[in-house]
């Protein structure tokens, strides 16, 4: 579908239009804004909550939001979490993990202000075969059907063990989004760059359910990102995060289901 | 016709009306159809303007083959008369003659019996009414100025070319003109009500050496202020984008109207929205005039008899739309002799014939545009199944006799873009059918049922049939009278119903699939209005009116109410015929005029206007994409708009003129999106919808000159356009997309000899206004934006210059087929005017930018898209006359 509906498009960007860099001064404005990105799962382990502050301008480290105190309520029960290291922004908790039907709430709090957030995990269906593809020398991870309810899956691609492996990065991450939902920004997206990395490399996918709320943020977060600059942008707006008192990011609750594949 | 038949159904008020408009068929109409007026209707010219009684008939026997039969002692043959007319009907010459003969006629089969008459006391008031044509085609000329000289009493033809003065008896000097015609200026002696058709003979402008003086400027006769006539001329003289010719995009170069951006056929007007323009052809709307996803329109220009754009002071015939209509009537087709036309360029292949069916009394024409690009796509997609857009039009008309005269008019285009299993398609169906009848030599009534209907599918299975569709589509029954009361004094006033069937967006498939979740809407309108166009004393003119319309929702149909965290609090079902809502509103309007002499004037107007369906999108892009209608209803109050208007006019020889129109525009119940609002297939779409207000100002000023070997214009435009809706930015005004405070336009058009005409545009405007990133923040290894406030920073400013040159390929001038070549170039200095400006995007090894895959190695980049840098092209044009 995609092509044939790409055909109009591709006339307009072959022979009339091109994207070039551009120096576009910002005005930035992020003084006393605070930022969460947390994905509690339902692996037992020590779970993590970062807190930083956006930063001015492209590129640019977040800084961390250090000092705050950080709490997750699991119904009733509140769960400290402690900044490690001091000054990072990261903040852990004791080993738990997160569970179908329960409620986990996240108190902020950070320069007299308190942020609230509330999520709850959604089932996660079985992972499904991986779809990988030759190109040249390599290989490509490609988007394949995911099962009927939205999720996202982070595949985390090392060939840090290969004789390929020739530089410090032999890493990739690639996340493929299956939102179940029906965008124009979305079915036009822009074009994304391919990686390729050589046989003998570990996938590691973990594959994430997702709220109704989480997957609300996810669609505008990419519709502000991946899906953007593409040929039917939507209207700019920052992505509704479940946090109170204009916190960014999103505190979220997933189930994971996860594997490894070595790609041969 | 399924939703007349719907309506019909459901409707008693509808049913009511079809029959009154049936009876009024049947009892008007057939008696018109049935009387052999032949003899009456086909107009002609004496060589004679005074003489006796006796030359003038066998004059008339010559020019008709007409016998006439009288008894000499009634009616005196050698008595000597002086009358002339420019071009008359039969009964035009006899009613003159028969008035100073003193004789009463009458026909009798092929022959026409004169016979003495009673002396009639003398009318105290005279009519003189008629049409003004293009001499060698027969096309009615539109807006063309008849004036009585020393009375500086005038009128201009309506949208069929009829005109009608009363007047005292008495002999007058009239001029009859219109841009880009020599001007008839000639003595008119009236004795008794008369028609005529007046002929105007069309001026090349290469040879024009003498401009005629003193001639009232047309626009000096024309009360309405915030109108734009844009001759079709203008638009084919204009450098085109692949040197297709485009309606829609020469509105770029018209102060106070913004089009989206390059590769867009949206277009902003006065500070309104894009869905408040209102594109009728021939009295039939068009909801989407794209092809190509907007690089080209839809309206082919060639077709086109004439353009007029209203900026939110509409007539009060014309409404629906907050900011502007485009009213284009298309050309009725030569009913003198054939011609065959046609263009053959980059992009597509364009084909015209029109001709007479019956010369001076019935005429066709027919155009068709293909595009020619699929063997280009085929090269990169051997799956490739369609790939081509289409336009057709056709018209005919019939003079039924001297008072009557009907239209057909259609219009078809579509977009087809298919590869094996997908693909996307949309259409554009309008079709209109009018009566124009002169009821008497004042009155003038021109009946309109018109239909049309776009409809756009996104197919995801062609194999069966799945798509997601949304549709529109409506139909209209109208009148519109004109009563021409006497010089200076014209009433117009008419009713109209309409009917409105939409889908706003719905997945259709031939196998069996979930039945459609969001409703189904069925709206109808009924309106009348009245207005007056009077002219007070020598300075003083008023147009005063008043709009009423009425808009009913009716089921079957089903609404979500909700509460104000828009958040579902009940659904109602209703069922079918059923008036579930209701909206009545008065747009009422009034225009001053004071003359400062005989070459300027001020305007000052006020006026109101109703919006009933709203485009709802939250698309930012400059093309035709998934777009839904949605009527009046529950959840979504009309858009309403007060305009406020000053204007100074004034026109100098050599057809020169200048006007500044201050205005000021005030918007309620416009909408807006919540943030990142879900339009496709959303069952709950009317929660994502945000309402609040708009204001509008600016001042536009334009140096024009229509006719001469150069010709062209200048045009400055100082705007603002702002929004506030309480959920965004607590309520704070914001600038709307259209509000680009400064904007110049020129063009200009140059016969430098009787083979050659340059065309030049150059526009200028501030960059278009975008929300802009006040910083960044990761969340997944990707760089969020982090925004402020709405539409807070602007693009780059666009600037853009358009060369043409035509070369007219005939040595001879007089040479029955006449050809041309036009070489364009569009953007002649290569500006990279942004259309989209990314901050998501990463530069790759290769010097692309694409969105990265890798999370771990981010390093992105601001980008612009621009499109259409340097682009030449060449067509190839042809006339066969």
């Amino acid at each position: 579908m995609k092509r044939s509906v790409w055909l109009p498009l591709a006339f307009i960007g072959a022979c009339l239009g091109c994207e070039r860099p551009l120096n576009i001064p910002i005005k930035a404005n992020v003084t006393g804004k605070i930022a969460v990105e947390a994905t509690i799962t339902n692996e037992n382990r020590s779970q993590m909550v970062r807190l930083y502050q956006p930063h001015a301008a492209l590129n640019e480290p977040d800084l961390p939001a250090s000092g705050a105190d950080v709490t997750i309520m699991i119904n009733n029960t509140e769960l400290p979490l402690t900044e490690f290291p001091v000054g990072s922004g990261y903040y852990h908790s004791a080993p738990f993990r997160a569970l179908f039907g329960n409620t986990y709430t996240l108190i902020i709090k950070w320069h007299d202000k308190v942020y609230v957030g509330t999520d709850s995990p959604q089932p996660v269906e079985p992972l499904q075969s991986i779809n990988v593809s030759s190109a040249g020398d390599g290989y490509i991870l490609n988007q394949s059907n995911s099962g009927q309810l939205a999720n996202f899956i982070e595949n985390r691609i090392s060939w840090a063990n290969t004789s390929a492996c020739t530089s410090g990065n032999c890493f990739e991450t690639v996340i493929f989004y299956d939102l179940k939902n029906i965008d124009v920004n979305e079915v036009f997206k822009p074009g994304k760059s391919v990686e390729t990395f050589p046989s003998g490399s570990y996938i590691i996918r973990r594959k994430h359910s997702v709220s109704e709320i989480y997957k609300s943020y996810l669609r505008a977060m990419l519709s502000e990102t991946e899906w953007r600059g593409g040929y039917f942008d939507v209207q700019r707006d920052n992505a509704t995060s479940n946090m109170s008192g204009g916190c960014l990011g999103f505190f979220a609750t997933t189930t994971v289901v996860s594997d490894t594949i070595i790609v041969k | 016709m399924e939703i007349i038949m719907k309506l019909w159904r459901r409707d008693v008020s509808s049913l009511i009306c079809c029959t009154v408009l049936s009876l009024t068929l049947l009892f008007v109409v057939t008696p018109a159809l049935s009387q052999d007026d032949s003899l009456y209707d086909k107009p002609f010219a004496i060589a004679i303007n005074h003489g006796s009684l006796a030359m003038y008939i066998q004059e008339i026997e010559q020019r008709t083959g007409v016998h006439f039969s009288l008894n000499p002692r009634q009616v005196n043959l050698n008595q000597e008369i002086k009358f002339a007319l420019s071009s008359g009907t039969l009964d035009a010459w006899l009613r003159g003659l028969g008035e100073q003969a003193g004789f009463q006629f009458e026909q009798i089969e092929k022959q026409i019996v004169l016979k003495h008459s009673r002396k009639a006391q003398p009318a105290d008031r005279i009519a003189w009414s008629g049409y003004v044509r293009d001499i060698n085609s027969g096309e009615a000329l539109i807006g063309a100025a008849v004036i009585v000289g020393d009375q500086h009493l005038g009128v201009a033809t309506n949208a069929y070319g009829f005109f009608s003065l009363t007047l005292k008896p008495g002999t007058y000097d009239v001029q009859v003109s219109f841009i880009g015609y020599k001007p008839l200026v000639r003595k008119v002696r009236l004795v008794a009500d008369v028609q005529e058709t007046v002929l105007l003979a069309e001026e090349p402008p290469i040879l024009r050496s003498v401009e005629v003086k003193d001639l009232p400027p047309d626009q000096l006769e024309e009360v309405q202020t915030g109108k734009v006539h844009v001759r079709p001329s203008t638009v084919q003289e204009r450098p085109a984008l692949f040197g297709e010719m485009d309606v829609i995009k020469s509105l770029e170069s018209v102060p106070g109207v913004k089009l989206h951006s390059d590769g867009s056929t949206f277009y902003y007007v006065r500070g309104g929205n894009r869905d408040q323009n209102l594109l009728l052809l021939d009295d039939a709307p068009v909801y989407n005039p794209s092809h190509m996803l907007g690089l080209f329109s839809t309206v082919i220009p060639d077709a086109v008899g004439d353009i007029q754009l209203y900026k939110g002071d509409m007539p009060a015939s014309l409404g629906g739309r907050l900011s502007s209509v485009m009213d284009i009537h298309t050309r009725r087709g030569n009913d003198q002799k054939t011609q065959i036309w046609g263009n053959v360029g980059v992009i597509s292949t364009k084909l015209g014939v029109e001709g007479p069916i019956r010369p001076n009394k019935s005429s066709f024409l027919v155009t068709a545009r293909a595009s020619r690009l699929k063997w280009l796509f085929e090269l990169a997609d051997r799956n490739l199944k369609q790939f081509y857009f289409f336009d057709l039009n056709a018209k005919i008309n019939f003079s039924l006799n001297a008072r009557n005269r009907i239209y057909f008019s259609l219009y078809n285009g579509a977009d087809h873009y298919f590869n094996t299993n997908a693909g996307l398609q949309w259409t554009n169906l309008a079709g209109s059918f009018r009566w124009n009848h002169q009821i008497n030599s004042k009155l003038f009534v021109n009946s309109t049922l018109a239909a049309s209907g776009y409809d756009y599918s996104l197919f995801v299975n062609v194999a069966d049939q799945t798509r997601w569709n949304s549709r529109i589509s409506n139909f209209t029954l109208k009148s519109d009278f004109g009563y021409y009361r006497k010089p200076g004094d014209e009433i117009t006033f008419g009713w109209s119903l309409s009917g409105f069937n939409m889908n706003p967006g719905n997945l259709l498939s031939a196998r069996p699939i979930t039945p459609p979740v969001i409703s189904i809407r069925n709206s109808t309108e009924w309106a009348g209005y009245i207005n007056r166009d009077h002219t007070v004393n020598r300075n003083l003119k008023l147009q005063y009116g008043i709009r009423a319309t009425d808009w009913v929702s009716t089921g079957p149909s089903f609404e979500f109410r909700f509460n104000n965290q828009h958040q579902v609090v009940d659904t109602a079902r209703y069922g079918q015929g059923v008036i579930y809502n209701q909206y009545g509103r008065l747009e009422p309007r009034v225009t001053v005029q004071w003359a400062l002499d005989s070459l300027s004037s001020l305007r000052a107007g006020i006026s109101r206007s109703i919006q009933n369906v709203h485009l709802i999108s939250n698309s930012i892009s400059p093309f035709t994409s998934l777009e839904v209608w949605l009527p009046s209803s529950i959840n979504i109050r009309p858009e309403t708009g007060l305009q406020y208007s000053v204007g100074y006019y004034r026109k100098w020889e050599k057809s020169l003129s200048v006007s500044g129109e201050v205005y000021y525009r005030q918007m309620n119940n416009l909408v807006d999106y919540a943030p990142h609002a879900s339009t496709l297939l959303n069952p709950l779409l009317e929660s994502e919808l945000r309402f609040g207000r708009g204001r509008a100002y600016g001042m536009e000023w334009l140096l024009r000159r229509e006719s001469g070997r150069f010709r062209g214009w200048l045009g400055y435009t100082f705007s603002r356009s702002l929004r506030t809706f309480e959920s965004i930015d607590s309520g704070q005004w914001f600038s709307a997309f259209s509000d680009r405070p400064h904007q110049i336009n020129l063009m200009i058009s140059w016969d430098t000899s009787p083979r050659w005409n340059l065309g030049l545009t150059w526009n200028y405007s501030t960059g278009t206004p975008y929300t802009a990133p006040v910083g960044f923040y990761y969340y997944q290894g990707k760089q969020v934006p982090v925004y402020d406030r709405k539409n807070n920073s602007r693009f780059p400013d666009y600037h853009r210059l358009d060369l043409s040159a035509t070369w007219r390929l005939n040595k001879n001038l007089e040479s029955k087929f006449i050809h041309s070549l036009t070489f364009s170039v569009y953007n002649l200095y290569g500006r990279k005017n942004a259309v989209f400006l990314n901050f998501s995007k990463q530069q790759q090894s290769d010097g692309s930018i694409k969105i990265p895959s890798d999370l771990l190695n981010v390093t992105n980049v601001a980008s612009q898209i621009f499109l259409f840098q340097f682009t030449p092209s060449l067509s190839y044009n042809f006339k066969w006359l």
